[in-house]
């Protein structure tokens, strides 16, 4: 192999002149992973999972005369972004990403890509869908007065938050749509009722028909 | 780098030693290459598998997330989650320090570590079956429409609780709208008789608990599996600098469990 040889159709890669098939010795590079870098990782993924315990926790924080609350929303914030950070370190450490060839590290990131688009536009659907009864009562219209609508003083409004309601947006919009229909000067209240009283208003529509069959 | 065998000549090459990759491959370091690229995309339709139960987490949580929270407080205790996840975190870090004793031609520390790895699984499995699994069993609370409210919150009232689930599930042959009606009878019935109310939505959150951690506990399992075949290869000679392809897929498999858990343990512990 000292000679450089003329391009071989047959052999193009040079594998069969090549000494590696028959297991000989060669120079052979293996990356000898380090121990105290794999070591201080190992360390600073615990320190974070103490940090995950530790922040949720603290429900407020205090600066001076201040206080800020740290909401539910927050809690899963803060507790994602340390989990991401400790995956990044596992990834890149253990699994070896960073001494690898890219590829690996392409398939991973379009695989989290995917996930991303899995999730969030998942959320996007169910963070806005009860916007849609607003749509149904007539009171808004698509390409229209929404500008107007959010103007309007003591407009009635969906939760903003959904856990003042006790039941999903599903059946959110079964309720408003039942004191729509219960109540046709348009007045609707926003219901913060309980589950009961979503229940009562989600059966009015079935005992509506009731009249219609007898007459026939 | 590598601890080349000086004494070849003199005796029988080991398995590592003597190992020649398949006649399809230009070199050895090309197959070790291809190989790892498939473990990545296995690894890809894992976390696939394992996003469609994060998706439904998230919607839910969007949906009830003061429900979500007294839940994960109420039903699950975070000091077996933490411990869980400092094993699975060691048992990462002793996975790595094989493979190092497969590039240093250390059989002994190869079979060290992986013993380490492997107790560290059990540790976790037999944690999760005896002190989660094992509990939640013997109080009801089952995945889906198996949840039952009644049986450890309501003194006095469980009875009636249990009996109108029953009724109601019976009533309710429609399996969603019969969930949805049992739980909020269910829950209305034992609140006033106990310190903690339940949430009317408590068996979702339950029910996600139970696939997802269910599911990464199969995966913990059939990684102790894939670690003996490991141990069986280490044993026979079969990992040194020049091939330890096997071992590096598993440590890919085992570190991604690992990542898995560390989103779920927030996710269901601490949220």
């Amino acid at each position: 192999m000292s000679e450089r040889k003329p391009y071989d159709n047959i052999d193009p890669h040079e594998y069969l002149a090549s000494d590696e098939i028959e297991g000989g010795e060669h120079e052979h590079h293996v990356h000898l992973t380090p121990f105290w870098p794999m070591f201080w990782v190992f360390v600073i993924l615990l320190a974070l999972t103490a940090l995950t315990v530790w922040t949720s926790n603290v429900h407020a924080i205090t600066i001076g005369n201040t206080t800020v609350a740290i909401s539910g929303t927050a809690h899963v914030l803060m507790a994602m972004s340390i989990a991401v950070v400790k995956s990044v370190l596992v990834a890149a450490f253990f699994m070896h990403l960073l001494y690898d060839k890219k590829v690996n590290s392409i398939v991973m990131t379009s695989t989290i890509f995917a996930v991303s688009l899995f999730i969030g536009l998942t959320l996007m659907d169910l963070d806005v869908r009860g916007m849609t009864t607003d749509i149904e009562r007539g009171e808004i219209f698509p390409g229209g007065n929404v500008s107007l609508y959010n103007k309007m003083e003591g407009a009635p409004r969906p939760p903003q938050d959904a856990s003042t309601f006790e039941g999903n947006i599903i059946e959110y919009a079964a309720q408003s749509h039942a004191q729509v229909s219960g109540n046709p000067d348009g007045h609707a209240t926003p219901p913060v009722g309980g589950p009961e009283q979503a229940h009562e208003a989600g059966a009015m529509p079935e005992e509506a028909p009731v009249p219609e069959t007898d007459g026939h | 780098m590598t601890t080349a065998p000086t004494d070849t000549q003199d005796r029988e090459l080991l398995p590592w030693e003597a190992y020649v990759p398949g006649h399809h491959w230009r070199n050895a370091e090309d197959e070790k290459e291809g190989a790892k690229l498939g473990m990545w995309l296995f690894l890809s339709t894992e976390v696939l598998l394992f996003a469609g139960f994060f998706c439904a987490y998230a919607a839910f949580r969007l949906m009830y997330p003061d429900n979500w929270h007294e839940a994960s407080r109420y039903y699950l205790d975070w000091r077996i989650g933490a411990a869980n996840t400092a094993v699975l975190l060691l048992s990462s870090f002793t996975i790595v320090l094989a493979i190092r004793a497969a590039q240093q031609a250390n059989r002994g520390m190869i079979m060290v570590n992986l013993v380490i790895t492997w107790l560290c699984a059990a540790f976790f499995l037999i944690v999760k079956l005896g002190w989660e699994y094992w509990p939640k069993l013997q109080k009801g609370k089952l995945p889906g429409i198996h949840f039952n409210y009644g049986s450890s919150h309501g003194e006095g009232h469980a009875d009636a609780a249990g009996s109108a689930l029953a009724d109601l599930a019976l009533v309710h042959p429609d399996a969603a709208h019969g969930v949805l009606s049992v739980a909020q009878t269910a829950g209305e019935a034992v609140s006033h008789a106990a310190a903690f109310t339940p949430g009317t939505h408590d068996h979702i959150f339950l029910s996600i608990y139970w696939i997802s951690t269910a599911t990464h506990g199969f995966h913990v399992f059939v990684g102790m599996i894939v670690i003996a075949w490991a141990m069986l290869k280490a044993w026979r000679h079969e990992y040194g600098p020049k091939h330890y392809t096997s071992l590096e897929n598993i440590g890919l498999y085992w570190h991604l469990v690992d990542v898995i858990w560390i989103f779920l343990f927030p996710l269901l512990y601490l949220v």
